[in-house]
């Protein structure tokens, strides 16, 4: 008896051992999500894809970098500025395109962006394991994470020029990666924006504004292409043209696209320049993408200042010692050039809109105390007493940051047609300029010449005064013109923040990333 | 050993005996479910002309479900052995432990996108000895306790799970990025970075500093600027150039301990210390021009033959003589520390009793009363973060010098 007793139990035994599955053996946390068991909703792939428009709103993973501010400091349009030579040494160095390889800020730009990509990468990874009920939903949330992939992706090759490619999440064996060639890089953010441009939605309610549309692919498609055509091939020696998987753009295809939103977006030009900007005026018919900024979420911590969902170049822009009784003070960054001021017309309505001149209004504030001072701010994004979050005031500015506005596609329309169409060039720059000037204004005649180009490019000096446009402008026409104008806008120190033709006007690989790349990834020129 | 027959007539030897060891250890602290990542919703953004704040969620780390524990496996020697009817004691050891598939969160590039996982990095070897010399006696009324212990470890890396057979640690918050590094065949957590031949005194100097096919390799260097060591002779600074330049790990550790009791006085001491580390010294906000500097600094370079240590002090700082991770920042880290001394007096049984109290016994003691080391720094005792963070000095806080003063009753 004891035997079959012994038997038994040992029988019992192997049974249960053989009939311990994988799943009892290793097991999943009760209370959390994890990667293994998520993307399986409709719920879910929403929530991934906001997480990716989360870090269109980081701006400070090294240190204190918005997009808007640091491409200002590049150009002739400002200077480094804050509470002195020590305060952000780094942005210093930047202005005169001189970074050390380990500064924090050209690192933080860096892993900011591949951070956004990583999040598309995996969201496109798994969106087919996701089980949709809603019609269209997969392809517009696919369109959504492929446009942001090409935003993030459009940013770093402008940066840096050689970054790596990369797609998908990758496996511990690929960790190592070498920088693909820019053409590949371009290319791949052509066929993102084109695929976001063919599906996504042509409309976008109320309640979703900040979601991509089909026009804001569309204007950020032709904005690639230009930067391509002068820069891309201009500089980094780009042989071929820009190229969506099988097609390949022509200057007519982007001239059809412009048209496209000019004709069909339902967007246009707001009539008063200062109807744009401020609170009241988030996301007006001008604006095409627009990044989303509020106040409400109040957020404190300044360990992770990448969580906010305000906007930290706007208390980077003011004054310092301000008192005032509608404007507050700053840290006094991107300090704005008397290059830039100057270039202004006299009557042009956008002046005031856009430049903080301090003498000319009469503010009272700390020049002292404002390093690389010059009398002028960016008033666009200037802080503002009525707008000041009650608690938290840096971290938490509400004030959004339009990346693509309905004058840029008229005016990337008229620099388009100037050599084929110069009846709709004038057409489109003629819209520009009579909403700066009134509409009794008579825009100077363009021409298919420099002198054309010249006309067009001081339009997009003054209409997007401290958008961040203008170094980009500046770098496709090439690098001697940006040269030139840099080095025109420079000053005795401390405002001698001249160009360095050697770097090509990029900024250098952030050298910890070279290093853990195990060294596959290379230095770029001039560093 | 000492109950052998051969051993019976030696009498200074009162006890001896030969211990062999071997064992195995399983560790996996390292918190759960790291074979996967968590997904966390805080990745928000606002949409709407109400700016409704949204979720959005993402997982927080890459997930690595090729994780398994880390297996340490010892193997050791030792003798125990007694003399003077054992009053002298003596032990002494001899290890060698190796640390399989080690638990460490390995830092990835940036261009991957998300935090790193926990992976198994390599394995390590620690062999060492240690030793124990004791000696307790009394003589009249004098009581002696001593005790002299030492250890002598030698750290190597013997493999890494990767093909570059370098994984990159810990550093500095801003700019001074992997200063620890773990490669197979040099100590774990070494310090890497340039190595310096001092101070250039004059233009002439810096023109004639050349690499061997003729390239002056710092052009643009000031006089006052500090020498870097071109160490694989390319003519260029650059990372290729970064080498061990130090160890925060101890050759050898010391603890001595000193008792003594006469009459109705006892008294205690005990000294520690460690020598043979170095120490990162990152005390100083190196990234903003115009921060606090030590007073070192009054010793710098000002003109030819002032200094061949101390670089010049300018706002720019081209030459990155302070943004470097150099052997100007490392320092020798030994110290000798004196960490308890207590003297008590007990009062005599015949007046405690008297008040119904069966010990009263009055002591004084200071811990770290002395600390004998060169480190500049605040505290040689640095310690570590976690395995690749080890000797980093980021301004620790010292530990205090602490004299207290007591009464111990018993009833």
């Amino acid at each position: 008896m004891r035997k079959i007793k012994n038997i038994s139990i040992i029988l019992f035994m192997a049974l249960g051992i053989v009939a311990c599955t994988k799943d009892f053996l290793e097991l999943q946390p009760l209370t959390d999500r994890v990667e293994d068991n998520f993307y399986k909703t409709e719920k879910d792939a929403f929530e991934a894809v906001v997480s990716i428009y989360d870090v269109l709103q980081w701006q400070t993973g090294g240190g204190y970098h918005p997009w808007d501010l640091v491409s200002n400091i590049l150009s002739d349009d400002a200077f480094a500025g804050g509470s002195g030579p020590g305060d952000r040494p780094g942005l210093v160095r930047m202005g005169k395109l001189s970074n050390f390889v380990t500064d924090e800020e050209p690192l933080g730009i860096w892993k900011d962006r591949f951070s956004g990509i990583y999040r598309a990468n995996l969201f496109l990874s798994k969106v087919d394991g996701v089980d949709f009920k809603t019609e269209g939903l997969k392809t517009r949330l696919t369109a959504e994470a492929r446009f942001l992939r090409g935003y993030f992706y459009f940013e770093l090759v402008q940066f840096y020029g050689n970054v790596p490619l990369i797609l998908k999440p990758l496996a511990p064996s690929e960790y190592q990666q070498s920088a693909a060639d820019p053409a590949d890089v371009y290319n791949q953010i052509a066929s993102d924006l084109y695929y976001a441009y063919q599906n996504l939605p042509a409309t976008i309610t109320a309640a979703e504004k900040g979601r991509a549309s089909k026009w804001a692919a569309g204007a950020l498609l032709a904005r690639v292409y230009l930067f391509h055509k002068g820069y891309g091939k201009g500089v980094l020696n780009i042989t071929t043209d820009l190229k969506a998987d099988d097609k390949t753009f022509t200057e007519t295809d982007i001239e059809t696209i412009i048209d496209d939103i000019v004709e069909n977006s339902g967007h246009g030009l707001v009539a008063n320049y200062a109807n744009l900007w401020g609170v009241d005026n988030e996301n007006n018919n001008e604006s095409i993408f627009e990044i989303q900024h509020t106040q409400k979420a109040d957020w404190g911590d300044w360990g992770w200042r990448n969580g906010t969902e305000g906007n930290w170049a706007v208390v980077m822009t003011g004054f310092r010692g301000v008192e005032d009784p509608i404007y507050e003070s700053g840290w006094s960054f991107q300090p704005a050039s008397q290059s830039l001021a100057d270039e202004f017309e006299p009557g042009d309505s956008r002046y005031s809109v856009s430049i903080l001149d301090a003498a000319a209004e009469s503010l009272v504030y700390k020049p002292e105390n404002c390093y690389q001072h010059t009398g002028y701010a960016f008033k666009k994004f200037y802080p503002r007493k009525a707008d000041r979050p009650a608690t938290n005031d840096a971290l938490n500015w509400p004030y959004n940051r339009p990346v693509i506005r309905f004058a840029d596609v008229l005016l990337m329309g008229a620099e388009l047609y100037l050599d084929n169409n110069l009846g709709k060039a004038q057409d489109y720059y003629s819209r520009v300029r009579k909403r700066a000037f009134g509409d009794a204004h008579v825009a100077p005649t363009l021409t298919n010449d420099q002198a054309g180009l010249d006309l067009i490019y001081h339009e997009r000096r003054v209409e997007f005064a401290g958008e961040g446009l203008r170094y980009w402008d500046l770098l496709r026409r090439g690098l001697t013109y940006a040269e030139t104008k840099i080095n025109a806008a420079a000053g005795a120190s401390p405002l001698d923040e001249t160009f360095s033709s050697a770097t090509k006007g990029l900024l250098p690989i952030p050298q910890t990333e070279i290093t853990l790349s195990g060294n596959k990834l290379k230095q770029n020129a001039g560093y | 050993m000492s109950k052998e027959e051969f051993l019976q007539g030696f009498t200074p030897l009162s006890f001896l005996k030969l211990r062999f060891g071997w064992g195995r250890n399983g560790n996996e602290a390292i918190g759960a479910f790291k074979y996967t990542s968590l997904i966390g919703s805080g990745s928000k953004y606002t949409f709407g002309t109400d700016e409704v704040i949204t979720l959005g969620s993402n997982p927080v780390g890459i997930s690595n479900p090729d994780l398994k524990w880390e297996t340490s496996e010892q193997t050791n020697v030792g003798v125990d052995a007694r003399f003077l009817s054992d009053k002298l004691t003596f032990t002494l050891d001899l290890y060698n432990k190796k640390t399989k598939d080690l638990l460490v969160v390995a830092p990835i590039p940036g261009y991957i996108g998300n935090a790193a996982p926990t992976v198994n990095g390599g394995s390590v070897s620690n062999k060492g000895i240690e030793f124990e010399l004791g000696y307790k006696t009394l003589i009249n009324d004098l009581g002696i306790n001593a005790n002299l212990s030492g250890a002598y470890n030698k750290n190597e890396v013997l493999s890494i799970n990767n093909s570059e057979g370098k994984i990159y640690g810990a550093g500095l918050a801003v700019g001074m990025y992997n200063i620890c590094v773990m490669e197979t065949g040099y100590p774990i957590a070494y310090f890497w970075g340039y190595k310096t031949a001092g101070v250039f005194q004059n233009e002439q100097q810096i023109q004639n500093y050349k690499s061997s096919d003729g390239t002056v390799i710092q052009p643009n260097a000031k006089p006052g600027d500090l020498i870097w060591v071109d160490k694989n002779d390319d003519g260029t600074i650059d990372d290729k150039d970064r080498t061990m330049i130090g160890n925060p790990y101890p050759d050898f550790t010391l603890g001595i301990n000193l008792g003594l009791t006469y009459k109705d006085f006892d008294f205690n001491m005990f000294w520690y210390g460690a020598f043979g580390q170095e120490i990162f010294k990152g005390t100083r906000r190196y990234d903003l021009p115009m921060s606090n500097w030590d007073a070192s600094v009054l010793e710098r370079w000002t003109g030819e033959g002032t200094s061949n240590s101390h670089p010049r002090v300018t706002i720019n700082d081209p030459n990155q003589n302070y943004f470097r991770v150099s052997d100007f920042y490392i320092e020798d880290g030994s110290f000798l520390r004196l960490k308890n001394i207590t003297l008590g007096y007990t009062l005599p049984q015949k007046f405690s009793q008297k008040v119904k109290i069966s010990k009263l016994r009055i002591y004084a003691t200071a811990v770290n009363l002395l600390t004998f080391t060169k480190y500049s720094g605040f505290d040689p005792e640095i310690g570590a973060k976690w395995a690749l963070d080890v000797g980093i000095d980021r301004n620790i806080y010292p530990q205090p010098r602490t004299f207290m003063f007591g009464v111990n009753l018993s009833f």
